[in-house]
């Protein structure tokens, strides 16, 4: 079956009936040929196009079996009738079910302050804002001195940023607030750039300002950096504007609607975690195999060679902010391994690598085998090689990976892996900094691992120590990051905003816990998050979730003698647990079972299908000793 | 361009448009199409401006009644 033809996809039901799991199969196909072509749509009538396909592999094979249902809301100024299909379709691509609700034409700013407005009461989890340069409420006079023109900057973001706090406060909704496109015209000229008074100037210092006065639940969508890249010209058609308040041209309305999804995507756990890369003419020019250290174009001395050490730089970047890079390449691996260690101008050294796969086998095989490595699933992989048959092979035997085309000019490939917007984030903490050394770190343990005769030894020999807390305020953000992004070891999926752990971590009916971990290797930061409601006789456990970097460390069993220990302080008979199941989170279905839990009775009002409870006596319960010295 | 051409690439665009074939007249107006609405009118226009490279001015799209007066609009142009 074509992997490009959905629509022959759809047409093979008879196979699906005889194999079933080949329906999964060609669902997954149908979906993640439908998801690229979405993100290569370059104006509205082919979005309108796709959205014909989408409602047709929707009835063939109903949703996308991965997708997550997001509620959102829609605010924008003018006319969202264009707007509205292109977003949806752009955050299906994201692996999103969204469910939009559409304010009210043009009421923007009341739909956000109103309790009682139709936005306030679909209470979405995310609140999608567009506003135009023609809805700023206030500019400049002629001649206004430059502190008077920063005044009238702050109240203008003021005013734009007001009305998302009172509708987060309300409804916890997080907002993604669009900045502005400046208007298309200069009446001054050029002497605009030095007068403060200037429209073009001031939007400028608005953006910049809003970037400043922003709180942690805005996400700026930055409409100014994709206008600063594909021209103003483009951006708004004024003809349509004034037909029918439009605020963006045809071939605007997909990019606006991608950059959204992508912000959605890195909010909700939905963006990639791992770059995988190619070696020969991806990083380097030329083979290193046969043309040797020295024949390789890396570098000055050769126009592509820079091209070459500039996109290395640029990746480099990412593995900086929290970006995992991978090496997938058909070599040997000293070969591979050669121009990292040896060669002048590689910006690129092994250990910005968090998994280094070389052999002969398929690069789906490696791709698996990466993925396996660091725990993580297909869908948090990009697959970048220049080899236009590796592509292809990938797309074909792993759906779930995103492959973005990659032409013959290595001066391009900067723009074409950071045009698909794959590793969004909303925002950059510690851990992220770090992550790339921690997976290394993890590597060098799996060696301990094979060293050690018995698990217990090889624990032993870790030196682990952990600090077990309440949530504390430096902790919100990646604990909140966490409870969003961690699919594997999390119990009940449940995701929540920073405001959410802020108020638990200040409520006295709720029991808040951090673990944090550090070894031999070094420091793994926040790894472990657990929240429990302090029931009469029990500690219902609410959340418990840890990154999949400290699996099977005995972290699982600290808690548990943990939490024994505070339910026996506060004189509580029970701890009681529920599993949810979900796409990502198999590994953990026995968790409470393995720790010493009994089913519980019954099933309870209002938990979601599948789940499973447990319970345990805290009085008969025995700690169990855990290899790890605990802290604080 | 021929009368029978610029029909024959009219309804063309329109069946892109709209996912299939339409009939069209000249007096046909978008009463007389399911799914013509406003969004769908923005579309077609955008559609037809692109086909017959040539981009209406904001009073033309205003005035338009029925498809012959598109037609007619076009004819000079192509």
């Amino acid at each position: 079956m074509s992997v490009d033809d959905p629509a022959r996809a759809v047409s093979g039901v008879d196979d699906e009936r005889r194999h079933p799991r080949a329906a999964g199969e060609s669902s997954a196909r149908a979906w993640s040929s439908l998801r690229e072509r979405i993100d290569a749509a370059a104006d509205f009538g082919h979005m309108q196009a796709l959205a014909r396909e989408v409602r047709a592999v929707r009835e063939r094979f109903g949703a996308a079996p991965d997708a997550r249902v997001l509620r959102a809301a829609l605010l924008c100024a003018g006319s969202d009738q264009l707007l509205r299909g292109p977003l949806e379709l752009a955050l299906i691509a994201r692996g999103f079910e969204p469910q939009v609700h559409s304010a009210p034409y043009d009421r923007v700013v009341p739909e956000l302050l109103d309790g009682a407005s139709s936005t306030s009461r679909f209470a979405p989890e995310l609140a999608i804002v567009l506003h135009a340069w023609q809805h700023v409420p206030r500019w400049p006079e002629p001649g206004d001195s430059l502190d008077r023109v920063r005044a009238t900057a702050e109240e203008v973001c003021r005013w734009f940023l007001e009305p998302c706090r009172a509708l987060f406060e309300r409804c916890g909704s997080e907002i993604v607030l669009a900045n502005f496109a400046p208007p298309p015209d200069r009446p001054n000229g050029n002497l605009g750039a030095k007068l403060a008074s200037d429209r073009t100037n001031f939007v400028r210092r608005v953006n910049v300002m809003l970037g400043d006065l922003a709180p942690d639940f805005v996400h700026l969508n930055d409409v100014a950096g994709i206008v600063e890249r594909r021209g103003l010209d483009g951006w708004q058609d004024l003809v349509w504007w004034y037909h029918a308040k439009h605020p963006l041209s045809f071939e605007a309305l997909p990019v606006f609607a991608r950059n959204t999804a992508a912000i959605a995507a890195a909010r909700f756990g939905r963006a990639r975690k791992c770059l995988v890369l190619d070696l020969d003419n991806t990083l380097w020019g030329g083979v290193v195999a046969d043309d040797g250290l020295e024949g390789i174009r890396l570098g000055e001395g050769s126009a592509d060679g820079e091209a070459y050490k500039a996109f290395q730089k640029y990746l480099k970047e990412l593995a900086r902010r929290g970006v995992l890079l991978a090496v997938c390449s058909k070599n040997e691996p000293a070969q591979a391994r050669l121009p990292f260690e040896r060669h002048p101008e590689c910006a690129l050294s092994l250990e910005d690598f968090a998994a280094f796969e070389a052999s002969w086998a398929p690069k789906s095989a490696g791709l698996r085998a990466i993925a396996e490595r660091l725990n993580l699933g297909l869908e948090a992989l990009v697959f970048f090689d220049d080899n236009p048959a590796e592509r292809l092979e990938v797309r074909a035997a792993l759906p779930q990976v995103a492959v973005p085309e990659v032409s013959r000019e290595p001066a391009d490939f900067l723009r074409q892996l950071d045009d698909g917007r794959w590793f969004e984030t909303v925002g950059i903490s510690a851990d992220d900094r770090a992550r790339a050394a921690s997976y290394r770190v993890r590597e060098a343990a799996e060696g301990l691992r094979q060293a050690a005769r018995t698990p217990e030894e090889f624990l032993r020999s870790l030196d682990m120590r952990a600090r077990i807390a309440p949530f504390s305020p430096e902790d919100v953000e990646r604990i909140a990051q966490l409870t969003n992004k961690t699919n594997q070891f999390n119990l009940t999926t449940r995701r929540t905003t920073r405001a959410e752990v802020e108020r638990r971590a200040q409520d006295p009916r709720w029991l808040t816990r951090s673990v944090r971990l550090s070894d031999r290797f070094g420091d793994h930061g926040l790894i472990a998050v657990l929240c429990a409601r302090i029931e009469s006789d029990a500690l219902e456990l609410e959340t418990w979730l840890m990154s999949c970097r400290v699996m099977e460390r005995g972290v699982e069993r600290l808690l548990l003698n943990h939490l024994i220990e505070v339910a026996r302080a506060l004189s509580l008979r029970w701890l009681r647990g529920t599993y949810v199941p979900s796409e990502r989170n198999e590994p953990v279905r026995e968790h409470y079972a393995r720790l010493g839990f009994k089913p519980a009775q019954g099933a309870r009002d209002g938990s979601p299908a599948g789940a499973t409870h447990w319970e345990l006596d805290v009085a008969a319960a025995r700690p169990a000793h855990v290899p790890i010295e605990q802290e604080g | 361009m021929e009368t029978d051409l610029l029909w024959k690439k009219l309804a063309e665009v329109f069946e892109q448009v709209f996912g299939e074939p339409i009939e069209l007249a000249p007096h046909t107006t978008a009463a007389d199409v399911y799914g013509w609405d406003s969004v769908k009118n923005i579309e077609l226009m955008v559609a037809v401006e692109r086909a017959f490279k040539t981009r209406f001015t904001t009073a033309e799209i205003s005035r338009l009644k029925n498809v012959g007066e598109l037609a007619a609009l076009l004819a000079p142009r192509s």
